[in-house]
């Protein structure tokens, strides 16, 4: 029982510093590369890419801290996987965050997933699931239909989302304007959802700067779960595709898709083969390696 | 248009397919026989990511007064939302109906099953078989599974008893398998900008201006036909279409017998 606890330990311990390794990594090759230009929403939220050399080391140092403190929090942490119900802490020293909730002086899972620490947060990161839609999430939609005041959108969601007039650029006078000319029934949307109701009502906008219409290119889907996997650590993984590639990519936190470019088959082919093996060790250098071979190996599944 | 409709074209025009198949290709076929137990023969068909399960009964009825002397064939579908989110509870609609009409049409019209070995006593009793259908997951092309899945659970559906005397039927499966002389197959093509595709993917059927199904037997002939959506055929389409079911339909039938 002692021995396994350290080896255990031992593996957390390879894996946080694996994780630190690559946020290093990702840190300095965006000093080298200046600004970088991607404007997909990381799921962490990125700091600011203008950071100054000295920035560097400051930041290099806070990561190390940060896995010292992911490495303690992990041994104090009994379980890894939860399932709904499962209780995660009995103490009051740390609050519910995401798909987790307190119930007297404990706090408990709501979904099937792996806990994380976020200081004194407890996050619960699902294994499987439908998109949940959250304010100033990112998203892909497609136009299901062009109403009088507005569009309904289809974001991959259990719930519709409206994007009202007032949410496009520009004024609109709806009874001068056939509204379906700006957006018709099966356009695809790059938007963001500005507005989500306890009701799940949601409200979408188009007046961010990086919301736009796709005119052509491809979509694929993935299981919204896998969508932080495959923009990776402050987007590496979206730009290492991004970059071997050549495609435009746009990733909806909903686990839609966009690919533009000539080799769209085989950016599509290493996003499909990030969902389905998300959970192995070394995953970059999996893609960074099949993104060299010339040719998509098979097809895409759909 | 919508983006992805003008992607699968174009691709196509270069002879691609979205998930690298060529037009004329299906996805892997895996068979499973008897999954179901307490049925007289059952069948689980995967098509890439679709996947149907297909399970015969028999009972014993009296028969219609027009063929006295003949068994009934009974197809049904339920398309469940353990299948696809798009599907809801309730009474069938159409695409659960047409669905078991086209898998319904393809046994029945290749004279497959030999209904009058199922009379047990003209006009009064003859044997019903009763095959049902359930999709388990829909990634697309829902019939040819349903077809595959539907001819493989009767190739190895085996008779239960029946006590005339009691007038009940005993179910004990004996030796003696329900009567077949042939082995329906369908093959389903989609039709975007006036080509076919074999096998179309739930992406590809939902860019598809129609789709077009025909069920072939043994002997290479056309048995049954179906088609679906808003598009039109021309003559030049519709024969392509049949000579090609009638060699993917050997292929399929092919496979369909190694499984057993």
């Amino acid at each position: 029982m002692e021995t396994e606890k350290i080896e255990m330990d031992e593996s957390i311990r390879k894996e946080l510093e694996e994780d630190v390794m690559e946020e290093i990594k990702a840190i300095q090759e965006k000093e080298n590369n200046g600004f970088d230009e991607s404007d997909e929403p990381a799921f962490e939220k990125q700091e600011s890419p203008h950071a100054a050399p000295s920035h560097v080391h400051e930041q290099m140092h806070l990561a190390h801290e940060r896995m010292e403190e992911k490495r303690e929090e992990s041994v104090r942490r009994g379980k890894n996987v939860v399932l709904p119900g499962d209780r995660i802490v009995e103490s009051m020293e740390y609050l519910p965050g995401r798909n987790c909730y307190r119930d007297g002086n404990s706090i408990y899972s709501k979904r099937l997933g792996v806990v994380y620490y976020r200081g004194h947060v407890i996050d619960v990161v699902p294994l499987s699931g439908k998109y949940m839609p959250e304010a100033d999430d990112m998203v892909i939609g497609k136009v299901s239909e062009v109403q009088y005041s507005g569009w309904t959108i289809d974001v991959n969601s259990p719930y519709r989302a409206f994007l009202p007039l007032s949410g496009v650029r520009g004024f609109i006078e709806p009874s001068r304007t056939d509204i379906s000319k700006i957006y018709g029934v099966g356009d695809l949307i790059y938007a963001r959802i500005s507005e989500v109701t306890p009701l799940k009502d949601i409200r979408i906008s188009m007046k961010d700067p990086s919301t736009r219409k796709f005119e052509n290119g491809r979509i694929i889907r993935i299981s919204p779960v896998k969508v932080p996997r495959v923009i990776g650590k402050q987007g590496s993984m979206i730009n290492l595709i991004k970059d071997k590639t050549g495609c435009r990519i746009s990733v909806g936190q909903n686990g839609v898709i966009w690919i533009q470019g000539e080799k769209e088959q085989l950016a599509a082919r290493a996003i499909q083969e990030i969902e389905e093996k998300s959970q192995i060790q070394g995953l970059t250098d999996h893609i960074g390696k099949l993104l060299n071979q010339e040719t998509p190996s098979a097809g895409v599944r759909i | 248009m919508n983006i992805q409709t003008s992607y699968i074209i174009s691709h196509l025009s270069k002879g691609m397919r979205l998930d690298g198949r060529k037009p004329d290709e299906h996805r892997k076929i895996e068979i499973e026989i008897g999954p179901i137990e307490q049925a007289e023969g059952s069948a689980r068909v995967k098509l890439g990511g679709t996947e149907v399960i297909a399970g015969v009964k028999l009972e014993v009825k009296e028969p219609f007064s027009d063929t006295p002397n003949e068994g009934v064939l009974m197809v049904n579908t339920e398309l469940s939302p353990v299948a696809s989110p798009e599907f809801e509870l309730g009474p069938p609609r159409e695409t659960a109906i047409e669905l078991a009409r086209i898998v319904d049409r393809g046994i029945r019209e290749s004279h497959c099953i030999n209904t009058e070995k199922l009379c047990i006593k003209v006009g009064e009793k003859v044997w019903m078989v009763m095959v049902d259908i359930q999709p388990l997951s829909h990634e697309g092309n829902l019939i040819d599974a349903s077809g595959i899945a539907a001819i493989a659970a009767l190739m190895t559906a085996k008779m239960v008893k029946y006590d005339e005397a009691g007038d009940k039927v005993i179910y004990e499966k004996t030796d003696e398998s329900v009567p077949l002389d042939d082995i329906p197959v369908p093959v389903t093509f989609g039709i975007i900008d006036g080509k076919l595709i074999v096998d179309p993917t739930l992406e590809e059927e939902e860019s598809m201006d129609g789709r077009l199904t025909i069920t072939t037997n043994e002997a290479g002939d056309v048995c049954a036909m179906q088609k679906g959506g808003a598009c039109s055929l021309t003559f030049e389409l519709i024969e392509q279409a049949a000579e090609m079911s009638i060699k993917k339909g050997k292929e399929i039938r092919e496979l369909i017998r190694q499984s057993l």
